[in-house]
This record gives C-alpha cells, sequence and structure tokens, in this order.
C-alpha cells in the first residue's frame, strides 16, 4: 500500500518561517545568520529561508569540505551561495579533523571507524560556524529536519547544533516541496540527500528506507498518533514501523539538553522554568 | 436603527515580560482608535496582552493586580489622546490576587473619573495539553459571569474557555448580547490549501457559539513569535447568526471595527427562539444525574 504524507502550501510555510527567522533573530539583538552550506537541499533551504528573513546581506554561508567530501558538494554549495546572492567562506576542516583522528588513532578509510570519523567532522563544522557567529554577532541557523531530529539522523552537537532551526518541523518530503517554491536549483532538489561524510554515502542508502515511506509512517505515528497495530494495519511493513519506532524512543536523548541531578529546591529547567525568549 | 455599541479590535504585538514597554506602545493604539470615525466605545486587546503567554516561571514577575492595570491603562490612556473620552477596554492579563495567579481578562472604563473595573473572568479552562501548560503555572478560575454595561450586558471568556460550548452556555442563560474573548492561540497544522488547522478549528467554534447562543462574538487574537510558537491573528467579530461582519487579515498589527446593532440580536432571536425555549431545569437534572453516576 501506498501511503503519502499530507502536503503543506509551501507559501504558507514560508510566510511563517520567514516570520519565526526574524523574530527569533531581532528580539535576542541579532541582524545576521551564519549557515553552513553543505550543497545539499536542507542547507539549501534554510539559506534561502534566512536571505528572505534576513536580507542576503546578513546571512554568511560557510562551505566546510574534508579531503573526502565530494566536489559536487562543494559546487552546489557554491552555486546555493552565488543564486541566493551570500557571501560565503571556504573554512577547509581537514586539518582539524585529521589532527584529532590521528590523536585518537582512527581512519577514515576503515568501515569500523566510519561513524566516529563523521562524527568528529560534524562537530568539526560545529566549531567552525560557532566561532564564525562569534566573529559576526550571528546565529547559526540549524539545517536539521524532522525526519532526521525524530530518528536522530544527526550528530549530537555535531549538525544538530544550532541557535534556531527553521526546518525542525518540517519532513524531508515536504522541505523538498518547499525547496521547489523557495527555487532552489534542481540540481540540489533532485539530489540523494547525503551527510558526505564518506564518498558514496546517501542517507536513504544508510538507513536502508527511503525518505517517502519514512515520512509517511512518522507523519501518522507522531502528528497523528497512530499506534504500531494501527500503521500495520493502515499497510505499513512490520518491519520499518517496528525500525521507526524503535528509532524514535532510542535517539530521544539527542532531542533533550542533557540530565541535571537534582539537589537543590530549584534546578535548571525541572521546576527552574522559563522559555528561551524569557524577558525578551 | 440604534447601535448597541461601536467595537474595536486591536490584534497586537507583545513584546515577552515587557510591561512597561507594551504599556507605553499601546498607547499608539490607544491615539488611533481615538481617531477613528465614529469613535469605538470599547477596544479589546488579546490574552496576556501586555506581557506574552509562554511565560512559565514567568508569570509570578510579570502578574499583577486588575486594580494596578486599570490605573496603568487609565494613565497610559490620558496620555495617548488630545481630549479625553471615555473608552471601556477589554484585554487580558496575568492576574496576582490573594497570592494566587490566574490568567484573567477585565473589563474596565478608562478616561472617566477613576478607572471603574466592571468585571475581571479568571480562566476556567486552562489548556494543559500538547504545547500548552497553564495549570502548572496559574489557578483555575471558577465562575462564568456575565455583567451589565451602559450598552448592553455582556461577558468575558479567555481562549479555551470558548472551546468548552458549557461556558458560552451558561451565559447563553444569563441573557448575554456580547462575549469578548480575548486568546492567545497559536497558529498549527498548514494543510495544502493553505489554510492554518487551528485557525479553521477556531472559525467553527466561535461561527457555532454565536449562531447557537444567538450573541456577538468578538474574538481577539495576537500575532507575532514567541519561543518559535506563531501566533495567527485571526481577530474578528461575528453577529447573532454566526456571519464574520468585521475580521483583521494577516499576521501583522492591526485593527477591526464594528457597529453591534440591536437590531440583530432582535431579529435572530424572533427567527429562532432558542432562548425562549431553553430548558434550564432540565439540563440542571440531568447535569445532577450525570455528575453523580460519574
Amino acid at each position: 500500500m501506498k501511503h503519502a504524507l499530507p502536503s503543506l502550501e509551501p507559501a504558507v510555510v514560508a510566510d511563517v518561517l520567514v516570520r519565526f527567522l526574524r523574530a527569533e533573530t531581532s528580539k535576542f539583538g541579532f541582524s545576521r545568520g551564519v549557515v553552513g552550506v553543505s550543497g545539499g537541499l536542507d542547507s539549501a533551504v534554510s539559506a534561502a529561508l534566512a536571505a528572505k528573513a534576513l536580507g542576503p546581506n546578513h546571512v554568511l554561508g560557510v562551505l566546510m569540505p574534508y579531503r573526502t567530501s565530494s566536489e559536487t558538494s562543494e559546487r552546489l554549495g557554491k552555486l546555493v551561495c552565488s543564486t541566493l546572492g551570500l557571501k560565503h567562506e571556504r573554512v577547509d576542516i581537514t586539518a582539524m579533523v585529521d589532527g584529532y583522528l590521528e590523536h585518537a588513532g582512527l581512519a577514515v578509510s576503515r568501515q569500523a571507524d566510519r561513524v566516529r570519523a563523521g562524527n568528529v567532522m560534524a562537530r568539526a563544522r560545529m566549531i567552525v560556524l560557532f566561532d564564525r557567529s562569534a566573529r559576526d554577532r550571528s546565529l547559526v541557523i540549524g539545517t536539521s529536519d524532522k525526519t532526521e531530529m525524530l530518528l536522530g539522523y544527526t550528530t549530537w552537537f555535531g549538525d544538530s547544533a544550532s541557535a534556531i532551526n527553521p526546518l525542525g518541523d518540517l519532513y524531508k518530503t515536504q522541505v523538498f516541496a518547499l525547496a521547489r517554491h523557495l527555487g532552489v536549483p534542481e540540481e540540489i532538489s533532485s539530489r540523494q540527500p547525503t551527510p558526505d561524510l564518506w564518498p558514496g554515502q546517501t542517507a536513504e542508502g544508510e538507513m536502508g528506507v527511503r525518505y517517502e515511506e519514512v515520512d509517511a509512517v512518522l507523519h501518522d505515528l507522531v502528528d497523528r498518533r497512530l499506534d504500531e497495530g494501527e500503521l500495520i494495519a493502515r499497510g505499513y511493513a512490520t518491519k520499518l514501523v517496528r525500525w521507526v519506532i524503535e528509532r524514535v524512543r532510542s535517539n530521544q536523548y539527542k532531542r533533550r539538553l542533557p540530565l541535571v541531578a537534582k539537589v537543590s529546591a530549584r534546578t535548571v529547567n525541572l521546576d527552574f522554568r522559563y522559555l528561551r525568549d524569557w524577558g525578551r | 436603527m440604534a447601535p448597541l455599541v461601536h467595537l474595536a479590535l486591536a490584534q497586537f504585538k507583545p513584546r515577552k515580560g515587557d510591561y512597561r514597554g507594551n504599556l507605553e506602545r499601546l498607547r499608539s493604539v490607544f491615539a488611533q482608535v481615538d481617531r477613528l470615525e465614529p469613535r469605538p466605545m470599547v477596544l479589546s486587546l488579546s490574552e496576556s496582552a501586555l506581557t506574552g503567554y509562554f511565560l512559565e516561571g514567568g508569570v509570578r514577575d510579570n502578574a499583577v493586580t486588575a486594580g494596578t492595570l486599570a490605573r496603568d491603562l487609565d494613565t497610559a490612556f490620558r496620555t495617548s489622546v488630545d481630549a479625553v473620552r471615555p473608552l471601556d477596554v477589554v484585554i487580558g492579563f496575568y492576574e496576582i490576587w490573594n497570592n494566587k495567579l490566574y490568567n484573567s481578562a477585565m473589563y474596565v472604563t478608562l478616561g472617566d473619573g477613576d478607572p471603574h473595573i466592571h468585571h475581571v473572568h479568571r480562566k476556567v479552562f486552562l489548556p494543559t495539553y500538547g504545547l500548552f501548560d497553564e495549570e502548572r503555572f496559574v489557578e483555575r478560575g471558577r465562575d462564568v459571569r456575565a455583567f451589565d454595561t451602559p450598552w448592553g450586558r455582556a461577558a468575558l471568556l479567555v481562549c479555551e474557555d470558548a472551546w468548552h460550548l458549557a461556558s458560552s452556555y451558561l451565559l447563553f442563560l444569563q441573557n448575554v448580547d456580547l462575549i469578548l474573548c480575548p486568546s492567545a492561540s497559536p497558529g498549527r497544522g498548514v494543510t495544502a490549501k493553505g489554510e492554518v488547522s487551528s485557525v479553521r478549528a477556531w472559525e467553527a467554534v466561535l461561527e457555532a457559539q454565536a449562531a447557537l447562543f444567538q450573541v456577538f462574538v468578538a474574538y481577539c487574537n495576537r500575532v507575532g513569535v514567541e519561543d518559535g510558537i506563531t501566533f495567527f491573528g485571526g481577530s474578528r467579530v461575528l453577529d447573532p447568526f454566526g456571519a464574520v461582519i468585521s475580521r483583521v487579515d494577516g499576521l501583522e498589527e492591526g485593527h477591526a471595527t464594528a457597529k453591534l446593532e440591536e437590531g440583530a440580536l432582535r431579529r435572530a432571536r424572533l427567527f429562532a427562539p432558542m432562548r425562549r425555549d431553553e430548558k434550564p431545569e432540565i439540563v440542571l437534572r440531568q447535569l445532577r444525574r450525570i455528575v453523580e453516576e460519574r
């Protein structure tokens, strides 16, 4: 049985996200944003929204290739910046990453080390982005979509780290639709999503599922609150349903701040509760 | 036909936790409303209009008494218009009273001697689900009461109160002419047609209440973004047949005005005499039985 995610009117979604970026940047006294532009879909859409919200002159695109990154990624990253009129910087993270990999005895070419090495790259990029944001008094604009966040297909404190994230409530297939509305170049919106942590890596290949399928399951599970039995009765493969439920559950920690052991009468985020824009 | 009342709704975007700053910004709204022709008699604002809505622990820091708010509004109003003419204001606020916190709304007359508070309604139905967490931070009100104004009989409901049909049913039994509903409703669920599910749901709820209970309904929502959550406006006035007679479009600050005609109330109530035919004693007997059997 084929299931499809309900479509969203992209013009309305884009309007909400642009207002969100503008409000949540300005209320903290900022007017600039910085986006890690990978040449992939999510970062192209985040950059396009940021350019609309803050103006292209107020958004910096940062390209951060590692020596194994594909040339296509870098070319498409530059294409995003030039299409949107963003200033961009290229920061090669090879020296940063290799310095640590050597220290830790890891090799990106070794299958067993790939995930750890990939996490090091994602966190190196996070360091670059947050450093640029401190230099330029700008906010790091996130690029993680709802599919990645729910499945935990992110590096904790790596690509998941940002100050504000316009895409976190949109499934990957909805980001595709938004990309078309925003005029993201076809070569990017039709490209297979890839974290590009090692040659030939694709997100669907690594997870072993298609975004179209997994998004439909996630939407029915999370947004429509169907349980396992109802999902299977709707015609989803039992194996897929169980895999999704387990991924969502086991990756909850990535979506939360670190746990704090309660000792005092009032503990940060437990019973000392304020929203982030408190007093703004 | 004599109007019951001229009403204005101001869709406002408060700065979070900045009571004084928002009060200052409200002065330009007062000045703008005062210049309207005909000059409205009543101005409605949103829920938690001077503080922002999602305050959590900050509710305690931003709550004021109704008396303090009335005096502050009166001063702001008097200093924002050239010639002071009385204005009735409906406003939502976090209230502190007897060491308890409430999510309240007030109906107050400004610019006519000391400010006169006609009524304070404390929100009864506190949303504590999904993205809402109100009952953790404020107390539940226990009264749904109509009150008289110089132009007719009115009542206040705060946002979620309107989603419980019992609220407006109780007001219907108290013969209200106008229900004023300050709100802070976030938009959620964009559809393929570009509608927002929560806005569409509000439209249906308000239309049903106006038509079923044959009252004018003035719904005033806010705009702006708090911690990633966008408030979707959609402020509107409905007549006693459930038709929208005035509205504020878009996600920006703005205002709408409406002339509420006494004749519309009479026509609706003659067309279908729901008030005459209502049998509250049967409802009461059934409610007693249902509550006892629960």
